[in-house]
């Protein structure tokens, strides 16, 4: 494969991947609904796209099959084959045997046979495989892109392909395709074979009639990536055919759910990171900038460096900006997952997703998904009852599993919620005392949440037997261990009967935070400002004893526990000492839990970039990472909330 | 010793602690710095001296007398931090001197002796060698670390590998 092949590997595998998840979303709408065929263009539109790509980078084995998937959905189509659970199971098969065939020949490899699935999809497609569906009033007519009244003004569209692009067919087939969803294509220059083997140089035209404004056909063809331009001219201009209402019913039908068309470029990740690591420095350099130019007092210096400031904070926002991906882009395969699962349970499940656009730092999306897979997956078993059980207890024979974000300041929020058996937080107490996590007289000392954390023990499993489904049990310790290395935290909520909720917490970003530089008398530590609640004037500080414990009285005369930086760290003897005269009080406001924490001294508020601390450290309480400051130096990053006890 | 391999050359780093010289393959090792004095970390294993800034990278110094024989020595001017690849990611060995990379064949390697092989790092000596009529002793950057303390990575790759 030569350099420029291998660029474009890249681009083919995520866009394939597109592909692949338009297809399976199609696949399971067809199935909530039978009847409704719009899916059905979309499915095969998907197949026929990844063909052509296929076939562009030489995947010939990719190409066949998803032909062979182009072939059968052409068939329900045109209704010689009716929608039955079989197509569906068939057609998840095939797209589950399109990514183990474009794994497999995107490295080259032949080892993947995917002969068996390529005779069942012929097999399924012979005419009389199974009856076509009587043409019932609910079924969506059968028009194939020629639409039965052209309708609107013929546009003489001129598309220009970018000139590295080396997939120029394809995107040329996107265009025109795209074209025909909007209206009637009329013509093409040159033609659409010529097109399609790729014998034009950038540009093509294509002649379209549609009752779509010129603008409209700019943007939907701009969406496509790698098309560098596109010129509509109207000078073609027919008579408008009047719409009755009628028309306008049935033109509206034909609209399908279209594929992403939102205006992206594709950028590897690993530019991502890169950028990501050199905005950090940046950050750092200008801090540096900033000491000097305050310790010269030189004013001029003073001006640039507060103008490099707003650069590169607007940089860096930018920058972070791009990181951010939305939920939605782990979540949407889990409805798969969730099927397959109650199917072979023989559960009836509704699955329901929310706030799938809320963004998250993509390293934190990415590492999110491995947690939440076993959640989901103990949310249907053994979470969900089965339809007897159900129905003896009272409840709907269809249960539900809810997977949801929600942003809250500067934390996700991630919950999966299912109305299942729930757990039954004695039993756990029992089984935790029979391991000798905890011994039987403690009880009162716990809360039932504390309990429910027990699960997340290592090793602590709920599950009765192991089934193929919870199979080992992939447990609760191993996704709150996930969890906190990313920064976040895990919390459960129970009632016996009536399901349980998981909920993960993170920050929504993992690389630049604002923190207060604060210290010791020897050493400087970064506290995120995210839970500072404020800095106490020193005479208003109030110190108290309550139960033979430091505390400050606050002006509005609650009472909050006191802590010494020095002590907190190990650099003094003691762990509760009393707030010195000199000590500067910060209050920090961890999730509505106060601390008043002594400092030695108040050093600035700057951003930092978050370093990860090495795995040596693991296991240290109450520090969150590491950055470097102006001066080269490094400061450890306070995390608040494990700060403190 | 009869070497099954003998015309195989390894190169190694060596650098000394108090009177003894020790080696680290040359393949883990990305950069060799003068000694200065890490950020301590609070609560850290008492052989980990703190972090350093290795050109934006957070790396934790081990103080590699202390891990080994549970005492440390007093830096000097010639002290140097060999920044290693290790199972922990980089990390930083402060040790009293680092002065030359040697080539050895591997048949110069000998077993431990028994008073090494004893002690609670045992597995991190991977044996002695012969160097120009010194003795060398080899370690094994991985075995100087403590082991991942992670051990549900495997589940959770399994549980990912079937999204």
């Amino acid at each position: 494969m030569s350099d420029d092949m291998s660029a474009y590997r890249e681009v083919f595998l995520s866009e394939s991947a597109e592909y692949l998840q338009a297809i399976t979303d199609g696949l399971l709408s067809l199935e909530a609904d039978p009847h409704d065929l719009e899916p059905v263009e979309t499915i095969f539109r998907g197949a026929h796209s990844l063909k052509g790509m296929a076939a562009a980078m030489g995947y010939e084995r990719t190409a066949d099959l998803t032909h062979k998937m182009e072939s059968l959905m052409d068939t329900v189509r045109k209704r010689e084959r009716a929608v039955d659970a079989g197509l569906i199971d068939l057609m998840l098969r095939a797209v589950d045997a399109v990514r183990e065939l474009i794994s497999d020949e995107s490295e080259g490899g032949s080892r993947y046979d995917a002969s068996a699935i390529v005779a069942d999809l012929v097999a399924s497609a012979e005419p009389g495989a199974r009856q076509a569906a009587p043409a019932d009033e609910g079924a969506l007519s059968s028009e194939p892109e020629r639409g039965p009244e052209p309708e609107g003004a013929v546009y003489r569209v001129t598309v220009t392909i970018d000139e590295t692009s080396v997939l120029k067919a394809v995107r040329a087939y996107m265009a025109i395709k795209r074209l025909g969803h909007m209206g009637s294509v009329l013509d093409t220059e040159p033609s659409a074979r010529d097109i399609e083997d790729e014998r034009f140089d950038r540009s093509f035209v294509v002649v379209v009639q549609t009752a779509e404004p010129p603008d409209a056909i700019e943007r939907a063809l701009l969406g496509i990536s790698e098309i560098a331009s596109v010129n509509v001219e109207s000078d073609v201009a027919r008579p408008t055919v009047a719409r009755d209402e009628e028309g306008r019913e049935s033109r509206s039908r034909r609209i399908v759910p279209k594929l992403a068309e939102t205006q992206t470029v594709r950028v590897s990740i690993g530019h991502l990171d890169a950028m990501v690591n050199l905005v950090g420095e940046l950050v750092i350099l200008r801090a540096r900038l900033e000491r000097i130019a305050r310790d010269r007092d030189d004013h001029e210096l003073v001006e640039a460096v507060s103008g490099l400031q707003q650069v590169t904070s607007e940089l860096q926002h930018e920058v972070m900006q791009t990181r951010m991906v939305p939920v939605g882009n782990i979540f949407n395969r889990f409805p798969r997952m969730v099927r397959d699962l109650a199917r072979d349970l023989g559960k009836q499940v509704d699955f329901e997703m929310a706030g799938l656009d809320i963004e998250l730092d993509r390293t934190a999306l990415a590492e999110l998904g491995p947690p939440i897979v076993p959640l989901r997956r103990n949310a249907g078993d053994p979470g969900i009852e089965s339809v007897e059980e159900r129905v003896a207890a009272g409840k709907p024979p269809r249960g539900w599993i809810r997977l949801s974000a929600e942003r809250e300041r500067d934390q996700v929020r991630v919950t999966v919620a299912d109305d299942g058996r729930g757990i039954d937080v004695e039993r756990i107490w029992e089984k935790a005392c029979a391991r000798g996590l905890v011994s039987a007289s403690d009880r009162e000392a716990y809360t039932d949440e504390d309990v429910l954390m027990l699960t997340c023990t290592p090793g602590f499993s709920t599950a009765e037997r192991a089934t193929k489904v919870s199979g080992r049990g992939v447990g609760m310790d191993v996704v709150k261990g996930k969890i906190e290395y990313l920064g976040g935290t895990v919390s459960l909520k129970t009632e016996v009967g009536a399901g349980l909720e998981v909920t993960l917490s993170l920050p929504l970003t993992l690389a630049i935070v604002p923190a207060l530089l604060v210290g010791t008398a020897n050493q400087t530590f970064a506290l995120p400002l995210s839970a500072v609640a404020e800095v106490l004037p020193t005479d208003e500080v109030r110190v108290t004893t309550v139960d033979r414990s430091p505390c400050v009285v606050l002006r509005d005369g609650s009472v909050v526990p006191a802590w010494r930086l020095d002590q907190l760290v190990g650099e003094s003897d003691g762990r509760r000492g009393r707030p010195r005269k000199k000590d500067h009080v910060v209050l920090v406001d961890v999730a509505g839990t106060r601390n008043a924490l002594a400092v030695q001294r108040l050093v600035s508020r700057q951003e930092v970039v978050i370093k990860p601390l090495s795995p040596l450290f693991r296991g240290i309480k109450g520090l969150g990472g590491a950055t470097v400051l102006g001066d080269g130096s490094v400061a450890l990053i306070l995390d608040p909330r494990t700060l403190f006890g | 010793m009869e070497g099954t391999s003998s015309d195989a050359v390894r190169q190694v780093v060596l650098f000394t602690l108090g009177e003894e010289e020790f080696g680290l393959p040359v393949e883990r090792v990305t950069s060799i710095i003068r000694y200065e004095k890490p950020t301590p970390v609070p609560h850290a294993p008492d052989f980990v001296e703190g972090v350093i800034n290795l050109r934006g990278q957070i790396v934790p110094v081990v103080d590699l007398g202390r891990r080994l024989f549970g005492e440390g020595s007093s830096r000097s001017g010639s002290s140097r931090v060999i920044v290693t690849e290790t199972t922990a990611g980089l990390v930083g060995f402060a040790v009293d001197s680092a002065h030359e990379v040697a080539r050895m064949s591997a048949a110069a390697v000998m077993q431990t002796p028994e008073s090494l092989a004893s002690s609670e790092l045992a597995d991190a000596f991977e044996g002695v060698a012969d160097h120009e009529g010194r003795l060398v002793m080899l370690l094994v950057p991985d075995k100087l670390v403590p082991p991942a303390v992670f051990v549900s990575v495997t589940d959770a790759e399994e549980a990912s590998a079937d999204v």
